[in-house]
C-alpha cells in the first residue's frame, strides 16, 4: 500500500527528526510541536511507526529499561530526512499561495488575517 | 509526566492493556505488546488501573487497522482457505498467523460448517446444530497434526533463500514439553460424564410426551426406539448405562490395579509443563457440567426439544465418567507420595504394554521459531 502523509506522520517524522526517541518520547514532542494540539494515543502512533518503518523512513535504533520499562527507540533514517524535506517544501508552497490567495482578497471578509494562516501551517 | 521517570505499570493495568492489544495479530504482540504497554501507562492517568474508553478504542481500531493491512486481498486468500493454494510470498507473515492461531484447525474443517449450514436449512436447525457440534470437536479432535502438516507444507524447516529473505533469520528455542495433566482431565472427564448420564436419565423420566413419535429413518430403513410413556426411551438408557458400567467400571479397575507402584519411583520431571489444571480448564469444567444440566431441563421441561440427543450422552457418559471416577482417584492416592505429577501420557504408559519400563524424563523440545519483524539492526550500527 502507498505511503500517505499525513498531519500526524509529518509531525511523527518531524519528532524523530530532532533526535531518535522512543514511542512516548515520540508522543509528547508532537504534542509540544503542536502546542498540545495534537495528542497521540498509543494506536495511532504505533499505526504511524509501522507505516513509516515498512516504507523505510524510521528504523529501530536500540532499546532500553528504565526504571523497569522497556523503551524501544526509534529514529529517522536519510529516506525519511527527504521525505520529510519534500513535505515541508510542499507545505511551505502551499502557505505562500495561500498567503497570495488572502492578500488578494477584500480585507476583512473571511474575518482572518494572513498571520494566523502561516501560524497554523 | 516527566519523561523516563514513570514506575512499571501496574499489573492490573498491563491485565487490562493485553486483552485490549488482542486487536492486533499475534505475530505483533508477539514483538511490541510489550513496548506498546508501556507507552499506553505512560499516556494512561497516574494510577490508572485500566486503560481509558479513548484508548481501548485507539487501540481497537488501529489493531484492526494493521490485520487489515496485512490480510491478503479477497481472491488469493479464498483460494488458500478453499483450496489450499499458496499465498504469494509476501503474506507468509500472516500466513504464519494464521497457522498458528488458536482457531486455525476450526477454520481449516470448514466444510463440517458448511455441511452444518446446508443441512440445516433443508432440515431445520437440529442436524445443523449436530454438525456444528461435530466441527467443534473435529477441531479440537485435529488441531494438532493439522496445524504440524500445515506448518511443514508452508515454512520448510530450511526454507530456500527467497523464503528466508521475507522470513529473516529464524531458528529453533529449546522449551520445555508439554503434556495433559492426568488428575484435573480425569477430575473433569467423571464429573462431565456422570453429570451428562445422570441429568439426562432423570430429565427422560419426567420428559412431557412429545409428537415427534419414535422412528427415525436410518440409512433408508426405519428404526423405533423403544419409547416410554414419558416420550424419552428410558428403559434402554437405563440398559445402556448398566451395561456401561459393568463394563468399563471392571476394566479400568483392572487396568489400574498396580499403578500407584509402578509410579512410585516415577522419576522428576523439571523439562514439562502440565496443561489442563488451570482457571481456564476449570470453568471449561463447569460450563461442560452447566451445558448437561440446561440439556436436562430442556428434555424435562420442552416437548418440542428433539430427546435424541440424550442417547449419546447417556451412553458415552455412562462409559467415560465411571471409568475417568476411578482413574482419578487412583491418580490421586498415587499422587500423595509428593513425587512429580502425572501426565495422561505417563498414565497410558503405566497400564499400557510397556507398563514394566520405568517412565522416562521429558526432554526439552526445540521449537521452530520466526523472527521478530522489529529486530533491531546488529550492535554498533547506532
Amino acid at each position: 500500500m502507498a505511503f500517505r502523509m499525513t498531519e500526524q506522520s509529518y509531525l511523527v517524522l518531524l519528532a524523530l527528526a530532532q533526535q531518535p526517541r522512543h514511542g512516548y518520547g515520540v508522543a509528547q514532542a508532537v504534542k509540544d510541536l503542536t502546542d498540545g494540539a495534537v495528542r497521540l494515543g498509543a494506536g495511532t502512533l504505533y499505526g504511524i511507526l509501522d507505516r513509516i518503518v515498512a516504507e523505510g523512513y524510521a528504523e529501530a535504533s536500540g532499546e532500553q529499561v528504565v526504571d523497569g520499562r522497556l523503551r524501544r527507540y526509534y529514529r529517522l533514517t536519510d529516506a525519511g530526512g527527504d521525505a520529510l524535506a519534500a513535505e515541508t517544501t510542499r507545505l511551505q508552497a502551499l502557505a505562500r499561495r495561500a498567503h497570495q490567495v488572502l492578500r488578494a482578497r477584500p480585507a476583512g471578509q473571511l474575518g482572518f488575517t494572513g498571520r494566523t494562516v502561516a501560524s497554523a501551517v | 509526566m516527566p519523561d523516563d521517570a514513570s514506575t512499571p505499570a501496574n499489573p492490573r493495568f498491563t491485565r487490562s492493556a493485553a486483552l485490549w492489544l488482542r486487536a492486533y495479530p499475534r505475530r505483533w504482540r508477539a514483538a511490541r505488546a510489550a513496548e506498546m504497554t508501556e507507552v499506553l501507562a505512560d499516556l494512561a492517568e497516574p494510577g490508572a488501573s485500566r486503560l481509558g474508553l479513548r484508548d481501548a478504542v485507539d487501540v481497537i481500531r488501529n489493531g484492526w487497522a494493521t490485520r487489515w493491512r496485512e490480510h491478503p486481498p479477497a481472491r488469493p486468500w479464498l483460494a488458500f482457505r478453499l483450496t489450499d493454494r499458496r499465498l504469494p510470498a509476501q503474506y507468509d507473515a500472516w500466513l504464519w498467523d494464521d497457522l498458528t492461531g488458536g482457531l486455525y484447525p476450526f477454520r481449516k474443517t470448514w466444510p463440517v460448517l458448511f455441511f452444518a449450514a446446508v443441512v440445516g436449512i433443508d432440515n431445520g436447525p437440529y442436524p445443523g446444530v449436530v454438525a456444528l457440534m461435530v466441527w467443534v470437536l473435529l477441531g479440537f479432535a485435529v488441531r494438532g497434526a493439522t496445524r504440524r502438516a500445515a506448518l511443514a507444507r508452508y515454512f520448510p524447516r530450511n526454507p530456500d533463500p527467497s523464503l528466508a529473505a521475507v522470513l529473516g533469520p529464524s531458528g529453533f528455542r529449546r522449551v520445555p514439553r508439554a503434556r495433559i495433566a492426568a488428575r484435573p482431565v480425569l477430575r473433569a472427564t467423571a464429573l462431565v460424564g456422570l453429570t451428562a448420564a445422570g441429568a439426562m436419565l432423570s430429565a427422560g423420566r419426567f420428559a412431557a410426551p412429545g409428537d415427534h413419535g419414535s422412528a427415525y429413518d436410518v440409512l433408508g430403513r426405519t428404526l423405533t426406539l423403544p419409547l416410554s410413556q414419558y416420550g424419552f426411551p428410558t428403559a434402554l438408557m437405563v440398559t445402556l448405562s448398566v451395561a456401561a458400567l459393568m463394563l468399563t467400571v471392571p476394566v479400568a479397575a483392572v487396568l489400574l490395579v498396580g499403578l500407584s507402584r509402578r509410579a512410585a519411583g516415577r522419576p522428576a520431571q523439571p523439562h514439562r509443563t502440565l496443561l489442563g489444571g488451570g482457571r481456564t480448564a476449570h470453568q471449561v469444567t463447569a460450563g461442560l457440567v452447566a451445558w448437561n444440566l440446561l440439556v436436562a431441563l430442556l428434555i424435562a421441561t420442552n416437548t418440542a426439544f428433539d430427546f435424541t440427543v440424550g442417547v449419546p450422552a447417556v451412553a458415552l457418559g455412562a462409559l467415560l465418567g465411571p471409568a475417568a471416577l476411578v482413574g482419578w482417584l487412583v491418580v490421586r492416592r498415587t499422587e500423595h507420595d509428593g513425587g512429580a505429577p502425572l501426565a495422561l501420557s505417563d498414565v497410558a504408559h503405566l497400564v499400557g504394554r510397556r507398563r514394566r519400563r520405568p517412565l522416562e524424563v521429558d526432554q526439552l523440545v526445540a521449537v521452530w521459531t520466526w523472527p521478530d519483524p522489529y529486530a533491531l539492526p546488529a550492535a554498533g550500527a547506532d
